[in-house]
């Protein structure tokens, strides 16, 4: 392996990963942002096809935090969760540049596994987006794509993710049914199950109850809650009293004639109660966006 | 760590190979149209090195045999063909078209679309053995001696109807429901919102229909070797026997050589280029199309 | 205008477009009524399993349907890999706006318009002279296979293009490979389009004439190899009417088998289609 690359490693302890943290996670309350820096962004900035999208953006979020990315529609906030797992190469004429470390590594740097990296960093997006197959075999799939084929490993592996994400009571008796078969509030569950059964580090949440009806909105961002000092969770919300229910740190974005740039970025009890920016002041209060 | 690192490299050797494998599919896909040009080319270059083009137009007769290979008798069956079925053709098909859309009841409607698509699937050559045992023993009657341009027309107009119909039924289909509620709803008679309305709207892509439609029955073999007498000509009235450019080809590839099979080929070079010119027409008026009803 | 002549007008339209109706209707009810009228006394098991006798005016079409099988055999076996690969190619690894897509689509495009008898003369040509396969099954396939490519390849491109852009981002975030989201999503999805490509495209090969006259060629027996001559179901429909006197009825009972064959194939694929659009919706 070349010398002047680093190993991939995201996780420093990769040992303590064999078997899950305990479950159920701590209640919420409890203080639990490590203040340790897990993600790194500098002076990151993305166009599309020439056109700038996002400008400037550096900003250090903490592991085991949530992190909420608030701001008007338009401002970045997508783009900027869709290039930690490098899913912007998947948009014809787009570049991302600037600095953007997970740990050690270096996301933008051309060497990165891109299969790797997307292991380590899952993403649920604003449409639960199940595949066409039984509710085992979704799960089963990124398991068998990074070399788990044992049978009973399998199968413990996806009753632990069902039970993390509640979903184990309501279908342990029909795995095999098709999974497009669940409600949208099952899906999203069960979109996040996939997302689990990786043990990644961080989770990426493009509005993931803006497609849901508030009851199963209100599961899921129970849900979120729980992931609390686990993962480090990232979600983009319009929601702001959601934002304020689930995020210790919240980034607020906005667009300036179409370039969106970060405004303010802090815990959230201060960015809600006593905001910096004019900008911030008058979209949380309402009046602006 | 180590089973996982060899794991992702023959991840990425066995994308590699897909990802190259396709390509290589691709490119021979694509390069088969080039590969249909050039051997037409080659093959027919002798006729156009030693009888040269003019003399397709300017020899005496068709006579292979006595070094005269005059097409102009042929070019003309092959266009008159063509012309008579589309004009028979295109109004049958836009007239089933609207019929399917506005006046059939829906189970009709269904089962007439159907019966087109089914029509449009029937093999040439089948087409072609009822015209001869059908429709030519009846112009006979009418008009001797039978085997004439009028059959080629008739039939290649059943061949190309299906063409033209479900394609400008397709096009129907793409007209916003809102225009014929707002046209409903402003009183237009059913004649003045398909004369006012559909029509004008759906202009390009019955056009295309058309073209598409033109485009078989320029190529259209069997159906009309079969019906229309195969005599070199160029016919004064409908009912005389004419021979196409493509049944020339049919008739006479079996046994032809040297300079003869090269003229063979140079009409399917010229027979191609009036197809490609067609089919790209069509082509290209569609994608416009789709763009202004994407606006 | 007054409202009288503007109803008078609008009944002359509806008594014109169903005269046009009916002028399409007649000629099917003909032709079909035609066909099963002088081929179906001829119709018989024995007919459709033993070989032709006295070219063909006796005796059956068991030759020639293996013969047919073969052509199509082969025919389809080189357009389905090719189409499919193709397809891949053009969905999953280029941009819709790519310029050598574009080239690709654009000489399918002209490819699937040039009529029969010029890939008759281009098989004939490579397959028969250049690369000296002679009249035979396997020149007559892999012409085929040319004249079918762009219909497999048109038909399976659009039923990539139909599974949701989601679902590739999807398994891209999980971190699976290109080759498993194709081989375990994409393919799967894609494979009732897949079939009605290949049914498409049968229904074309097992209709060709012009294409085959001069490529597998004419001869009725039943073929010992690849490289035999072999005389497909419309090749034997078009000898026994032009060159064979008193060959009528039989060619009207092949006749009979050969649109039958042609439109079970276009049940078949109907029959896909619709299903998988209803499974699409219920699943959207």
């Amino acid at each position: 392996m070349d010398i002047m690359q680093p190993p991939f490693r995201i996780n420093p302890e990769p040992n303590k990963r064999a078997g899950f943290r305990a479950w159920p996670p701590y209640p919420s309350a409890e203080p639990c942002c490590e203040p340790i820096t897990h993600i790194r962004a500098k002076n990151l900035s993305i166009a599309y096809q020439g056109h700038q999208a996002l400008r400037d953006v550096t900003l250090e979020i903490n592991r085991g935090c949530i992190t909420a990315l608030v701001g008007p529609s338009g401002c970045g906030k997508t783009s900027f969760l869709m290039s930690l797992n490098r899913l912007t190469d998947l948009i014809p004429g787009c570049q991302v540049s600037g600095n953007l470390n997970i740990n050690e590594l270096d996301i933008l740097a051309p060497t990165t596994d891109l299969l790797q990296l997307r292991r380590t960093v899952g993403m649920i997006f604003q449409k639960p987006t199940v595949f066409p197959f039984s509710i085992r075999k979704n799960l089963e799939l990124p398991l068998r794509e990074h070399g788990t084929h044992h049978r009973s490993l399998l199968n413990s592996t996806i009753e632990k993710v069902l039970q993390q994400v509640g979903l184990w009571h309501e279908v342990k008796g029909r795995l095999d049914h098709p999974a497009q078969a669940l409600s949208g509030g099952q899906q999203q569950r069960l979109c996040l199950a996939r997302a689990l059964v990786l043990s990644p580090d961080i989770l990426l949440l493009d509005e993931p109850c803006s497609a849901l009806d508030p009851l199963s909105s209100g599961i899921v961002e129970d849900l979120i809650v729980s992931l609390r000092s686990h993962f480090t969770v990232l979600i983009v919300t319009h929601n702001l009293a959601q934002a304020r229910r689930i995020a210790d740190h919240i980034a607020f974005f906005w667009s300036f004639e179409g370039v969106g740039k970060l405004v303010e970025y802090g815990p959230a009890q201060a960015i809600f109660e006593n905001p910096i920016h004019e900008l911030t002041a008058a979209y949380i209060s309402g009046t602006r966006g | 760590m180590i089973s996982f690192s060899s794991n992702t490299l023959s991840r990425s050797r066995s994308d590699f190979l897909l990802s190259e494998s396709v390509r290589l599919l691709a490119l021979t896909a694509g390069g088969l149209l080039l590969l249909v040009v050039a051997f037409l080319f080659h093959e027919s270059w002798p006729a156009l090195q030693g009888i040269g083009l003019s003399r397709f137009f300017s020899d005496p007769d068709w006579y292979p045999t006595d070094n005269s290979y005059r097409l102009t008798s042929m070019v003309w069956g092959t266009l008159l063909a063509t012309t008579g079925a589309v004009l028979f053709a295109t109004p049958l098909g836009i007239l089933s078209a609207l019929f399917c859309h506005f006046y059939a009841p829906p189970l009709l409607s269904r089962w007439y679309r159907r019966m087109v698509e089914l029509l449009a699937g029937i093999p040439s050559v089948v087409f072609g053995f009822w015209g001869l045992m059908v429709l030519v023993p009846l112009i006979g009657r009418w008009h001797p001696p039978g085997p004439s341009l009028m059959a080629g027309v008739l039939i290649l107009t059943l061949m190309i109807m299906p063409t033209i119909m479900l394609v400008s039924h397709a096009s129907i289909a793409h007209v916003p429901i809102a225009y014929i509620h707002t046209t409903s709803a402003l009183g237009f008679s059913r004649w003045s919102m398909i004369w006012h309305v559909i029509l004008p709207t759906t202009k390009m892509g019955l056009f295309t229909g058309i073209l598409l439609g033109l485009a078989r029955a320029l190529g259209e073999t069997m159906a009309v070797l079969m019906v229309c007498g195969n005599v070199v000509q160029t016919p004064s009235h409908l009912f005389d026997p004419v021979r196409t450019l493509t049944a020339n080809i049919a008739l006479e590839m079996a046994y032809a050589l040297g300079d003869h099979r090269a003229a063979l080929f140079m009409s399917g070079l010229f027979l191609m280029g009036l197809v490609v010119l067609v089919v790209s027409t069509a082509e290209s008026l569609r994608h416009q199309n789709t763009y202004v009803s994407a606006k | 205008m007054s409202l009288q002549s503007r109803h008078g007008q609008d009944y002359c339209l509806s008594v014109l477009i169903w005269t046009g109706a009916t002028l399409v209707t007649i000629p099917f009810i003909w032709v079909m009524g035609d066909l099963l009228w002088n081929g179906w006394d001829h119709l018989s098991f024995s007919f459709v399993f033993s070989a032709p006798q006295n070219a063909g005016r006796e005796g059956g079409i068991g030759p020639i349907l293996i013969s047919t099988l073969l052509i199509v055999g082969i025919c389809m076996g080189t357009a389905v890999p090719m189409g499919l690969g193709t397809a891949l190619f053009l969905s999953e690894y280029t941009r819709h706006d790519h310029v050598l897509g574009r080239l690709i689509r654009g000489s399918l495009d002209v490819l699937a318009g040039v009529p029969s008898i010029v890939f008759g003369l281009f098989g004939n040509a490579l397959f028969c002279q250049i690369l000296g396969l002679g009249f035979s099954i396997l020149s007559g396939g892999l012409t085929l296979a040319c004249m079918v490519l762009p219909i497999v390849i048109r038909t399976v491109e659009e039923s990539f293009h139909a599974i949701s852009h989601e679902q590739r981002v999807s398994a891209a975030a999980l971190g699976l490979s290109k080759t498993t989201t194709i081989r375990t999503i994409l393919l799967p999805a894609a494979f009732p389009g897949l079939l009605v490509g290949i049914i498409l495209g049968l229904g074309r090969a097992v209709a060709e004439t012009a294409a085959l006259i001069f490529t597998s060629g004419y001869v009725a027996r039943t073929p010992e190899s690849l490289m035999d001559s072999g005389r497909s179901l419309a090749v034997h429909i078009y000898d026994l009417a032009m060159n064979v006197a008193g060959g009528n009825p039989h060619a009207y009972a092949t006749a009979l088998v050969l649109v039958g064959l042609v439109f079970i194939i276009n049940f078949a694929s109907s029959w896909i289609a619709a299903r998988w659009t209803s499974c699409n919706r219920l699943s959207a």
